[in-house]
């Protein structure tokens, strides 16, 4: 789109800026996940779209996009969008993250019954929880879907083995659903989508089978540079499974002699406890808490999430300023990933820690807390705008002040006749001043109104003097007028 | 110019120096030039001030108010004494004194509460039956505060000149000790200016009422004040009749029950129920005007909920609750001080307020003050949005549009085009340029598409086209204009102009253009 016209500047060609943003500019389009990878946590397909179709998507209506995918999809219906029935619920549901999620938790759940642990194994347990708890909060989502802060090498190979230790998938897979989580929040695109009920942003959006036509991408090109992510992913599953259970089988087999008790708690019941946590950070911080800098969407700060999640509790504020390395500004907020990363930046480990300013955190708190105020004032009544008043002339306001019981004060007609026995300051003083003009009194020469004193006021507005100066803040009024006074 | 010594002199001197004064005046204008004239007037000045700091030290004792000595301090220290010579407990052993104080401290911090306070200094409501008048003028007397007319008078004149130092009897600008006990035992500087506006608030006689009525302003020139004779002869009767009111009710009755129902000594049934319950009542009244109104009292979460122009303060504190008998919602009582309750809370400690509802569906008063929850909140609101505004103009919201330069299409191309700005990324949005080569790093989107963008028009990218950008990016985007394109398209800036900086304005309360805005800008 570029214009020969040299006295206009040109305008960004928005698709290509989306081929930028999705990654899609390369040459040989790259596949997040082939193989049995496409199918372990999302599906393959949902990547397959191209910047065109993200570009005609955002800048025409949902509604618009419905028809045309409606039209599209009119033949052959996604099974996703097909009714739950008994005779289809398999088709629905994604087997293999069924069984990765489900059914091995159950299994190593129906165990322990049976095998009670050992105390070096809990221990042991309790020690790779919180390794991989720390390699997915400080690493994979900080570290790599962020990139919040630099690491040096040996953090990050710490980070993709005990992070593959948790079973969520690899490096780049996850860091590139959470971009794209991150760039379409509570928009049918969101992989985790929170508006579709807790359970979905929970677990359900992994069990089921997802709908192609909410294909969305986000640019990794960061991400397929590094070797280390590279050789994660390409080598995932053998990763894994070293990490998840050989790793701890042997230390505690070797150890102590308790393989069986290595593989049921330090293996398997670890492996779910961390991906439950992990799901809450997509669900419960979705779901309870405050909003304190945006209210537009579902993110919210709670400090139960904070705790189950190793610090990831303060969700509006990381939706809000995502490449952030820390997630709870407060001394006395609940983040010890915030506190990992710290003390690796000062052991030399980790720099280049980004943060956004005090200015612009102050910022967000400020217009959200403006909004929350401006709610509040519509509910409430502020007595007529000026506006809206009729006119009068003084003619009429003589005629009709003594019988209704009328006073002017700054150019507007207030009937007082209700008010009359509830002034404090006495009735004679309101009496003698129906029918007159009693902007100086009421504004200091008599007595300085309270603030409440003319916000009651304004409730009892009928109408505006045709002539004379109107200002409708009498406060502001009364303030200006004292101000001269003092400096007579 | 010779300082006069000699207190015996002072009158004739202050005399003679009044004189020359006169002459030095005129002969100032006969001639204009003379300095030896101004040194002269300046040492006149001077004298005359030294002369009344002078005059004022040899009046120390005619200033002390000694019927308040006598009640706050003399009588309580003289019991106290009393109590450790002969080593008796602070709490009478006696079980049935001991309820009869409790009971007795109620009776009369209700009367003096309900009345003083609520009746006579805020006309929280009407009474219906005289009895109730008697009871609060005989019962509140015996808390040793002075007599309705100068206590009243003194709180009304408080909440008038809140925190002025000379005009408010007990401004806690001159500190605790003065705002709580002081001004108390020291009889205040101004005296003519409190008489004045103790006659205007609490009149001596009708003849002076009209007087007020006819000169005091325009408004009531042709109306005549309806003010209740009866009031103000009883009020009369009350300040001629405090002292012995005081006695009365804090040394003979008590005395006396405690002597005939308790079966307790005379003497405990003075310093108990008597004087150590007048002590503790002053204590609770003084509080609320001394503890409330300190900031930087740490036992409570001071709060200031409805204005932070003065110094009172809500304590939300249960025990500054009870030491004040539910009093310590200052913030609240200073800015609706008519209101018959200390706060708008259902469940506020409050006996006070109990008493007054109680005695009002006994028939007994009438036409309670309540200030209407949508006051209440709309002052709430109004604070806040001032705070808010106090915030925000603390903040850096970027360089405002009307002071940005104007740069062509072709200049902004040069100044691409200059090798000085290799490595910088200008990006416009909305008719705005911006150098967002600070930023670069942090950007979450990643540099590439802010170098696509460089040098380009990205308002649709920016808002949805490719993400669209929370609020949080837009403040940061605004930290980093540079300039207005002045591509002949201003109509949609200058909208924005006014959109942004019109709002700046009525924060900062410069509202000429805005005589329009309604009461919510406040």
């Amino acid at each position: 789109m570029a214009s020969v016209d040299s006295e206009q500047v040109d305008v960004v060609d928005i698709t290509s800026l989306n081929a930028l943003a999705a990654g899609t500019n390369k040459k040989t389009p790259r596949i997040v996940a082939a193989g049995l990878g496409g199918r372990l946590m999302g599906t393959a397909d949902l990547v397959k779209v191209t910047a065109e179709q993200i570009t005609q998507d955002s800048l025409e209506s949902l509604a618009e996009k419905d028809e045309r995918e409606r039209k599209k999809y009119s033949k052959v219906k996604h099974i996703s969008e097909q009714p739950w029935t008994l005779s289809n619920f398999h088709k629905h549901i994604n087997w293999l993250n069924m069984i990765l999620v489900v059914a091995i938790p159950l299994y190593g759940l129906y165990n322990a019954v049976y095998y009670p642990p050992q105390l070096k194994t809990l221990i042991l347990a309790f020690v790779l929880y919180v390794f991989s708890g720390v390699s997915i909060t400080a690493g994979y989502h900080r570290l790599f879907a962020h990139k919040a802060y630099d690491a040096h090498l040996v953090c990050k190979l710490f980070f993709a083995f005990f992070g593959a230790g948790a079973i969520e998938g690899s490096i780049k897979w996850w860091s590139h659903s959470h971009r794209i989580h991150h760039r379409y929040t509570d928009t049918p695109r969101d992989p985790y989508d929170a508006r579709q009920g807790f359970w979905f942003s929970h677990m359900g959006w992994m069990l089921s089978k997802a709908n192609p036509k909410n294909r969305a991408r986000a640019d990794i090109s960061d991400l397929t540079s590094d070797q280390i992510v590279v050789f994660q992913h390409r080598h995932y599953l053998l990763i894994m499974v070293t990490a998840a259970f050989i790793f701890p089988v042997l230390v505690a087999g070797l150890g102590w002699g308790d393989y069986w008790g290595g593989f049921i708690y330090a293996g398997i019941l670890k492996t779910s406890f961390i991906q439950q946590a992990t799901f809450c950070v997509n669900s419960l911080a979705h779901w309870i808490g405050v909003q304190p800098f945006d209210d537009r969407r579902t993110p919210r700060d709670h400090v139960i999430t904070a705790f189950v999640t190793f610090g990831e509790g303060y969700h509006n504020f990381h939706h809000e300023f995502p490449s952030d390395y820390r997630n709870a500004l407060k001394w006395y907020q609940y983040d010890p990933t915030k506190i990992v990363i710290y003390i690796l930046s000062k052991l030399g480990l980790a720099w280049n820690l980004h943060t956004f300013s005090q200015n612009a955190i102050e910022q967000g708190l400020l217009q959200q807390q403006q909004k929350k105020l401006d709610r509040l004032k519509k509910k409430l009544d502020w007595g007529t705008p000026v506006d809206e008043l009729p006119v009068w002339t003084r003619e009429e306001f003589n005629k009709r002040a003594k019988e209704e019981g009328l006073i002017i004060i700054s150019g507007m007609i207030h009937n007082v006749k209700k008010f009359i026995k509830e002034h404090p300051g006495g009735q004679p003083l309101v009496k003698a001043s129906i029918g007159k003009d009693a902007t100086k009194a009421f504004n200091g020469a008599v007595y300085a109104h309270s603030n409440a004193a003319h916000n009651l006021l304004a409730t009892m507005r009928v109408a505006v003097l045709s002539e004379g100066e109107i200002n409708a803040n009498t406060f502001e009024l009364q303030n200006q007028m004292m101000e001269k006074e003092k400096q007579a | 110019m010779p300082v006069q010594d000699g207190d015996q002199e002072f009158s004739k001197g202050t005399k003679v120096q009044k004189r020359k004064i006169k002459s030095s005046q005129t002969l100032n204008i006969v001639s204009t030039s003379s300095t030896n004239n101004l040194i002269n007037q300046a040492s006149h000045l001077k004298n005359k001030r030294m002369n009344q700091i002078r005059k004022r030290k040899r009046d120390l004792l005619k200033r002390i108010n000694y019927t308040h000595t006598f009640t706050v301090v003399v009588l309580p220290l003289l019991s106290i004494i009393y109590l450790y010579k002969y080593s008796q407990p602070i709490l009478p052993e006696n079980q049935d004194t001991f309820y009869f104080s409790c009971i007795y401290f109620n009776f009369t911090i209700l009367a003096f509460n309900s009345g003083y306070h609520k009746y006579f200094a805020h006309n929280s409501f009407k009474i219906r039956f005289k009895v109730l008048l008697y009871y609060f003028a005989i019962f509140g007397s015996s808390i040793g505060l002075g007599s309705i007319r100068w206590w009243a008078t003194m709180h009304r004149a408080h909440h008038h000149f809140t925190d002025d130092t000379e005009k408010d009897p007990y401004s806690i600008k001159r500190g605790f000790a003065w705002a709580h006990w002081g001004w108390l035992i020291k009889k205040p500087k101004i005296v003519t200016f409190y008489q004045e506006f103790m006659e205007q608030e609490f009149p001596t006689s009708q003849k002076i009422v009209n007087e007020i009525g006819q000169n005091s302003d325009e408004y009531n020139r042709n109306e005549v004040f309806e003010y209740d004779i009866g009031l103000i002869d009883f009020l009369n009767w009350q300040d001629k009749s405090y002292f012995a009111n005081f006695l009365l009710t804090t040394i003979l009755i008590p005395g006396l029950i405690t002597v005939y129902f308790c079966d307790d000594s005379l003497i405990h049934g003075i310093i108990y129920p008597g004087i150590l319950r007048m002590f503790l009542c002053q204590q609770s009244l003084l509080a609320t005007e001394s503890l409330c109104h300190l900031k930087s009292i740490q036992v409570t979460i001071p709060s200031q909920p409805f204005n932070d122009k003065n110094s009172s303060h809500n304590c939300y504190n249960p025990l500054m609750s009870i030491l004040t008998y539910g009093q310590c919602y200052q913030n609240y009582h200073h800015e609706f001080p008519h209101d018959y309750r200390s706060t708008s809370s259902l469940f506020a400690y409050d006996p006070t307020k109990w008493f007054i509802w109680s005695l009002e569906k006994l028939g007994l008063i009438e036409g309670l003050c309540i200030t209407p929850n949508n006051l209440i909140v709309q002052l709430k609101i109004q604070q806040q949005q001032a705070v808010l505004n106090r915030m925000r103009s603390q903040l850096n919201w970027g360089t405002p549009i009307s002071k940005l330069p104007l740069i062509t299409p072709k200049d902004f191309k040069r100044i691409i085009g200059s090798s000085s700005n290799k490595d910088r990324i200008y990006i416009i949005i909305q008719n705005i340029i911006h150098d967002v080569t600070p930023f670069m790093e942090q950007h979450p989107g990643g540099v590439p598409l802010l170098k696509a963008s460089h040098g380009k028009d990205a308002t649709k990218a920016f808002f949805g086209g490719v993400y669209g950008h929370s609020t949080a990016a837009q403040n940061l985007l605004a930290t980093m204009r540079i300039g207005v394109l002045d591509n002949g398209n201003d109509e949609e800036v200058w909208g924005r102009v006014v959109r942004e900086e019109g709002d700046v304005e009525e924060s900062n309360s410069s509202g000429q253009t805005k005589s329009y805005s309604t009461a919510e800008a406040a």
